[in-house]
């Protein structure tokens, strides 16, 4: 198995800056060039910080030291395609596989997963972009445990499986599988991914209310105490700008920008699949802006359709 | 039985008339397939999605299109009744999920008591936690559901099935009682409805509430089958499905050309629907069966002695209607090809997206409100205005 593309380095300083670099070019030239330089400098740092990064793939993912009450848990999502995503999350004992994905993708800042109404996964960071179409033709997220050191293929419901300090998930998008213990699993090596001081579910009194309380609350919070503890993590939040906003920059920067400045994502040993990363990249920003005109549009619906059924209303009582 | 059938029938057809032109085009009866294409492509519309806002929107539009252009004939009385049978599957739906349903993480309701299963059955859960949730996204694949069974409700109580019978390709003839009886259940079940209901008053018996239910499906059932039978066999005595003068040899390459088409078809079908089959499965036997059900089309059609007597005509409001139901389907595909949200995420819970493309196709779907042409009314003095 191909184990090259895990890496956790995330990318610091330089990303904050470039969020002002569109609107300042437009004072003139001049003024330009300051922002200019800024950004290209910085996109050669991240190019050479990729390239280093790709240099200890395949080591042990950087999870710190273990604390009492909270889980370090490695989740590593392969769509088959694209680089391999693997990321070490610290969430409180008693978190649920399905809370796990809600943090990671407040964490690197992508999509949230997306379930049908029966429950199922159907998207993670967005793909595929066909959402929950390809299910039936056998294509799906299969959920893998890598805590074993091998890739085992999970029979247990996420939304109720809590995780344990030093699990691994592993979530692998199978074209059209079995559905069963048979289909592909994720491409890194599971064995590689553990911290070596994995606690286990050491979960003496409170893992189980933990996971109760945080039930409600805990998933829309986007990184919570992973990202806190994390410093990486900080500039999560800042991130959708400058992706998006990166005028003639080359589809391989602009996915290493994309997903370095998404706090510690891996990168990338694939050069082919990077326009998919940066596509996701500019998606992410197209979507948070347009939140707000997304609301005026879902109460425009609800009065159009409030009227119609008005007025059908109406017009059956007219007519009986 | 025939009351209601002869006035409708013969308002209608006047649109043949040379004179009064104008008078007659503005109230007439629009051809049931412009109408069934229309239903069918919005409830396949309905099939592509699970988002809240848009199945709610076609909902609405369907609704809102049936109170503009029902006639007063008795199926026009149906849609009521669909809409009753959708919010049963809802809410059978949700208790479902409640019971054996996937548990899904998030805000608990409550609980009902949970059997523990072993790990090889780790996939199936008995009972548990009851979250917000769940019950959404239950709801809005009950709601999924509802809408398609409205969609077919607007068709079957804004055309005359007779209308449709008399619309089917002729080759369908030779399977006449079948699809006579296919075609005209739903509607006769509302008009015996509404004589048992009427019968169940006139008894000093209530006609609301459960009860009422239970007393009179029965009835319901049996008198529509009954009716349905009964019209078949009238119309086969009166020659519908009756061939002209064929030889035995060709009769029955018709009937194995028939056979084979629509054994392809189905073939096909599935092929579509299960995408794990094999490409040879899916669009050739389709292919097949469209060109074998056509040559039996064609011969057999050319073996009926048959005239039409005055013909539903198939103009601009027609083509008005059938198309802005495609439209909406088309938008539906498109947008979500586009990678458009038309799966409702019910977790972590968000509102449902604003999804622009297919909320406008289905406001499209208005325009039979409109341009459809106002039904003729089936009193028998009206129609002697109109001529």
């Amino acid at each position: 198995m191909a184990s090259g593309p895990i890496t956790a380095r995330p990318a610091r300083e330089p990303l904050v800056p470039l969020s002002a670099a569109p609107s300042r070019s437009l004072r003139g030239l001049r003024s330009a060039t300051r922002p200019i330089a800024l950004l290209l400098s910085s996109i050669v740092v991240l190019v050479l910080m990729a390239a280093l990064d790709t240099a200890p793939a395949g080591a042990a993912v950087d999870c710190g030291v273990p604390v009492p009450g909270e889980a370090r848990v490695v989740v590593v999502v392969d769509d088959g395609s694209s680089p391999v995503s693997t990321q070490c999350l610290r969430v409180p004992l008693g978190t649920t596989g399905s809370q796990l994905l809600v943090r990671r993708a407040g964490l690197l800042g992508t999509a949230m997963p997306g379930h049908a109404g029966s429950g199922l996964l159907c998207t993670i960071d967005a793909f595929p972009s066909s959402g929950c179409a390809e299910t039936g033709a056998g294509s799906y997220w299969a959920n893998f445990s890598g805590t074993a050191g091998t890739w085992i293929y999970s029979n247990y419901n996420p939304f109720i499986r809590r995780v344990c300090d030093g699990d691994v998930e592993g979530w692998r998008y199978v074209v059209r599988g079995s559905g069963g213990a048979g289909d592909a699993a994720p491409r890194p090596d599971a064995a590689s991914l553990r911290p070596a001081d994995a606690q286990g579910c050491d979960r003496t009194g409170d893992g189980a209310s933990v996971g109760a309380a945080s039930g409600g609350g805990a998933p829309t919070g986007a990184g919570g105490r992973g990202a806190a503890s994390d410093p990486g993590a900080m500039s999560s939040g800042a991130v959708e700008a400058p992706s998006g906003a990166i005028p003639g920059a080359d589809p391989t920067d602009a996915s290493s920008i994309g997903t370095g400045a998404a706090a510690g994502a891996a990168t990338s040993t694939g050069s082919g699949t990077a326009t998919d990363a940066a596509a996701r990249a500019s998606t992410r920003a197209v979507t948070s802006q347009s939140a707000a005109t997304s609301w005026i549009g879902i109460v425009a619906v609800a009065t159009i359709i409030g009227a119609l059924a008005l007025a059908a209303l109406l017009r059956a009582r007219r007519t009986a | 039985m025939t009351g209601p059938v002869d006035t409708v029938v013969s308002v209608g057809s006047v649109g043949a008339r040379p004179d009064g032109r104008r008078r007659i085009a503005s109230r007439r009866m629009l051809h049931p397939g412009a109408w069934w294409i229309w239903a069918t492509a919005l409830a396949a519309a309905a099939l592509r999605t699970t988002n809240p806002l848009l199945l709610g929107l076609i909902l609405a539009v369907v609704a809102h299109v049936v109170m503009a252009r029902r006639t007063d004939a008795p199926w026009s009385r149906s849609f009521g009744g669909f809409l009753r049978i959708g919010v049963f599957v809802i809410l059978v739906r949700v208790v479902f999920q409640m019971l054996f349903g996937v548990r899904i993480d998030g805000t608990t309701l409550f609980s009902i008591p949970s059997v523990t299963l072993p790990s090889w059955a780790a996939g199936v859960s008995l009972g548990g936690p009851v979250t917000l949730e769940a019950l959404i996204g239950a709801a809005c694949q009950g709601l999924r559901l509802a809408v398609v069974i409205a969609c077919f409700g607007a068709a079957s109580s804004l055309c005359s099935p007779y209308r449709m019978l008399r619309a089917l390709p002729s080759a369908l003839y030779e399977a006449g009682v079948a699809i006579t009886v296919a075609l005209t259940f739903a509607p006769q079940a509302a008009i015996v409805s509404r004589q048992v209901r009427e019968a169940r008053r006139l008894r000093g018996r209530t006609d609301r509430g459960p009860a009422a239910w239970l007393g009179s499906a029965m009835p319901v059932l049996e008198g529509a089958l009954e009716r349905s039978v009964a019209l078949a066999a009238s119309m086969d005595a009166r020659g519908y499905g009756r061939r002209g003068v064929t030889s035995r040899r060709l009769r029955r390459a018709i009937s194995a050309t028939l056979l084979l088409g629509l054994c392809a078809i189905a073939v096909g079908a599935y092929g579509l629907l299960d995408d794990t089959v094999p490409a040879m499965l899916r669009l050739p036997p389709l292919m097949l069966g469209a060109a074998a059900l056509t040559a039996a089309l064609v011969l057999s059609g050319r073996r009926l002695e048959r005239t039409r007597y005055r013909a539903d005509p198939w103009s601009t409001p027609e083509w008005i209607v059938a198309s802005s139901g495609v439209v909406a389907l088309i938008t539906m595909i498109v947008a979500g090809r586009n990678g458009a949200a038309l799966e409702f995420s019910v977790y972590p819970l968000a509102a449902p997206s604003f999804l622009a493309l297919p909320t406008v196709g289905i406001l499209l779907a208005l325009l039979p409100a409109q341009f459809a042409p106002r039904p003729a009314l089936a009193a028998p003095a009206e129609f002697e205005v109109a001529a």
